[in-house]
């Protein structure tokens, strides 16, 4: 392969591993860890740095990150998948152990305070405000946009007939009640109402999530980045129909492209992290604060130039 | 572009192989061996002498031919091990300035890169008259075992030999490539490599044709030098009883010995007994003496029972390494001239309860998988590829000499980790990052790679000021490694080049040599 062609070539991966791991993969949204592992030894063949040896130094270099790249998503999806096994596969004895209603469950304790038992006019919004993480709440506008959607939409058990009391308000859940909680006979009792007001709120994520979302803004607000995307990959992995976390990662991910001066990978990040969430203002403001775009200097238009 | 070809560059032999469509061809010397003893003389006019000719010529010449050169590659003088051996040697070792193990020749000093260089330019002139064009490009391979430097150093030397050498890859990973070509189907390999100066072993999965090196591990000085040794203190202690001469201080008698200690260990791995005759060894009060003993195969392997036992060791943590256990391997290759010694494929079968995959020629099996890869790198060879590891622990010197490990051996390359650190005192304004490699917990036992200072951090007090290093290994194992200093993206990266002792300008110059050299010829 000619240097040119070369890059060409690794270049498109390294943006399809960006965008979206499973899909630079080729896995259908059931693949698992094996399916995983398949794809990854066939690309391998294709895309080991190896294979680029003879090619100028840029090239090889790239061909690394591009293979490191590929392991890291690999490594997601297998872990992602493990995790998610270990899960479903024990039986639900008791609350703790089963992972829908584990995750369910304590969020609902631990985001609204016993006290603040809303009214019922206002239950949506209570539900919509506890359960998106803070900081993508205020950088979007409007807050829906960016509420994470059901982590438990695909695990939850089916819905029981609904109790009423459950359906027009969010207080049984929202109280710490033990028995309800913890007791796996109260879990599907869960707020997926069918009911007017509280219908649009999602179901909140789960615990682990949200504590997640909160470290990697910590980190992102002290400039980890790198630490910051791990976090992000990870959650994203977790869950990838959530486009907060996929706004958030593109951050992270365009800061660290910034701080090694990749200004053009930064702004494309940037951009996606605005298309994941339109009104992301701290992507907006980071999109200000590169550098004007020299033709120059981006690789693509190097390539188109060619 | 040209071809490149695949050379086994061997303690004691080497040799050189090509890929011809998809199959790796042993290329003949002008000798018409496939091997070619790596060794390397100096006549009286200065000439230098590789190969055969230059092992004919050994017992009348012993002070001015070199064997075993590998290893001295990328070693220090001060070296325990380097020292040892110089004491069993005809030829001198000497210190060069940078502290390098070198030799010297009627005076002059020569280092190991450029010795080696000989041999690799012999291959070369082989490969040349073979294919009818020139080669330019190598893959060379080294024991697993060998570090950052000692692969620099091979590196080297093909450079001075006017060869880029575009892959190092470890012998037993070739072995197993050279073997894994025709047996496709998913399998677990161990490869048992007993060179003449080194033991690698290897754990290898072969799944879809990816090739994934799951662990290594060996010894750097354990090899078919070794058990030659035990012969020939086993023939001096008994010529000792009987004469009361000591052979080791003349050196055309020890080189004879040598001769005869090899030849014996290969007949007694086909025979029970053999004879060693060495007339007019020496000379005594009546007259000349000569050394005349039988060896039989069971004493010789009594000998070497301590040498033996060397072998279980590193197999056991390569396969702890790998998380598998010696029934999890489906087939074992023997690698290198030393594992045709019955007494070591007992130990391998020992080891791996299962006797070792017939058909594989120990002497050829490294070349051939060094010209496989060689096809991968050229595009020849689509459906395979290789995942090989690092061999050693790569890490940071910290506080009380402590080596604090980044990356540790046996992980996949390529490969990126990170690492943050503290300040250890108030107001410290620079970290200075001292990259080492080794297994010991005390890093300065290690070898140092290379070392870097990352500057202007912000005065605050210990331990307050966090710096995370992060080290990139790629797939042909260079290291890069950068220093961060965390909240004020204040960085500095450095690539890790071990350097091999050589500098740019000596291996140009002697590169320079080397062409007029072969163009004279």
């Amino acid at each position: 392969m000619r240097d040119g062609e070369a890059q060409l070539f690794l270049l498109t991966m390294q943006n399809r591993l960006l965008a979206d791991p499973r899909e630079a993969l080729g896995l259908a949204p059931s693949g698992g860890a094996a399916e995983a592992r398949t794809a990854f030894l066939a690309l391998t063949k294709q895309y080991h740095p190896v294979k680029f040896a003879r090619c100028e130094a840029s090239v090889q270099r790239l061909a690394n990150e591009v293979f490191l790249a590929l392991r890291e998503a690999h490594d997601f999806v297998v872990k992602n998948a493990r995790a998610s096994a270990m899960t479903t596969v024990r039986p639900g004895g008791t609350a703790s152990t089963t992972g829908p209603q584990r995750t369910v469950s304590p969020v609902a304790r631990t985001m609204t305070p016993p006290t603040a038992t809303p009214a019922r006019g206002t239950a949506a919004v209570g539900i919509a405000r506890t359960v998106t993480p803070p900081a993508a709440a205020r950088t979007t506008t409007p807050p829906t946009a960016v509420t994470p959607p059901p982590t438990a939409r695909t695990t939850t058990p089916p819905m029981p007939a609904t109790p009423p009391a459950t359906a027009r308000t969010i207080t049984p859940i929202a109280n710490p009640q033990p028995a309800r909680t913890i007791t796996p006979t109260a879990v599907p009792a869960q707020p997926r109402p069918v009911s007017n007001n509280v219908s649009a709120a999602p179901a909140p994520p789960a615990v682990d999530e949200i504590a997640l979302f909160n470290k990697g803004k910590d980190l992102l607000r002290q400039k980890m980045w790198s630490e910051a995307r791990d976090l992000f990959i990870k959650l994203v992995t977790q869950n990838p129909a959530e486009s907060a976390y996929r706004a958030m990662l593109a951050l992270a991910r365009g800061r660290l492209a910034e701080a090694n001066g990749e200004f053009d990978v930064a702004r494309r990040e940037f951009n996606g992290a605005l298309a994941h969430a339109p009104g992301f203002t701290a992507a907006a403001q980071a999109l200000d604060d590169l550098p004007p775009d020299d033709p120059k200097s981006s690789l693509w238009s190097k390539l188109r130039g060619k | 572009m040209g071809r490149i070809v695949g050379i086994d560059l061997g303690t004691t032999n080497s040799c050189i192989a090509v890929l011809e469509g998809s199959e790796p061809v042993v290329i003949h010397n002008q000798e018409g061996g496939r091997t070619t003893p790596s060794m390397v003389s100096w006549s009286s006019e200065n000439d230098v002498v590789v190969g055969a000719a230059s092992k004919r010529q050994m017992v009348t010449n012993p002070k001015r031919t070199v064997f075993g050169i590998k290893r001295l590659i990328g070693r220090r003088v001060s070296d325990p091990d380097i020292q040892k051996m110089a004491a069993g040697l005809p030829y001198k070792i000497v210190g060069a300035k940078n502290g390098d193990a070198w030799i010297e020749i009627d005076g002059i000093q020569h280092s190991a890169q450029e010795t080696s260089a000989h041999i690799l330019a012999k291959l070369k002139r082989v490969a040349e008259e073979y294919l009818g064009e020139s080669v330019t490009e190598a893959v060379v391979t080294v024991p697993a075992y060998f570090d950052e430097v000692q692969r620099q150093a091979t590196k080297d030397a093909g450079a001075i030999a006017g060869l880029t050498v575009r892959a190092i890859v470890n012998e037993p990973t070739a072995a197993a490539l050279a073997y894994g070509v025709h047996h496709q189907q998913n399998q677990r390999l161990a490869v048992f490599d007993l060179g003449g100066g080194t033991f690698d072993i290897s754990i290898l999965a072969i799944e879809n044709g990816v090739f994934e090196v799951l662990a290594t591990s060996g010894d750097t000085t354990l090899g078919g030098d070794d058990f030659d040794r035990v012969l020939i203190d086993m023939l001096v202690a008994g010529f000792k009883d009987e004469n009361g001469i000591d052979l080791t201080t003349d050196a055309v008698a020890l080189q004879r010995l040598k001769e005869a200690a090899e030849r014996a260990k290969i007949e007694l791995s086909s025979t029970m007994t053999t004879d060693v005759n060495l007339p007019f060894i020496a000379v005594g009060p009546n007259g000349p003496l000569h050394l005349m003993r039988e060896l039989d195969r069971g004493g010789v392997e009594r000998a070497c029972k301590s040498l033996l036992d060397r072998l279980a060791k590193p197999c056991d943590r390569a396969l702890a390494d790998a998380h598998c256990q010696a029934k999890d391997i489906q087939q074992v290759l023997l690698v290198g001239g030393m594992t045709r010694m019955p007494a070591v494929q007992e130990r391998a079968l020992a080891i791996f309860g299962r006797p070792a995959s017939k058909g594989v020629n120990p002497d050829e099996i490294v070349a051939m998988g060094a010209a496989v890869h060689s096809g991968i790198m050229g595009g020849e060879l689509q459906e395979v590829v290789l995942l090989d590891v690092t061999p050693h622990n790569m890490g940071v010197r910290v506080a009380g000499d402590k080596m604090s490990v980044v990356i540790p051996a046996n992980t996949s390359i390529p490969t990126r980790a990170k690492k943050v650190f503290a300040t250890t005192e108030d107001h410290q304004t620079f970290v200075s990052i001292e990259v080492h490699q080794g297994e010991h917990d005390a890093a300065s036992q290690n070898r140092r790679l290379g070392r870097f200072i990352l500057g202007d951090l912000r005065p605050a007090p210990r331990g307050a000021t966090k710096v995370e290093v992060s080290f990139t290994m790629d797939a042909d194992g260079m290291l890069e490694v950068s220093a961060t200093e965390i909240g004020s993206q204040k960085a500095a990266t450095v690539t890790i080049e071990a350097a091999s002792g050589l500098t740019a300008e000596e291996i140009q110059r002697l590169g320079g040599t080397f062409a007029r050299l072969t163009q004279a010829r």
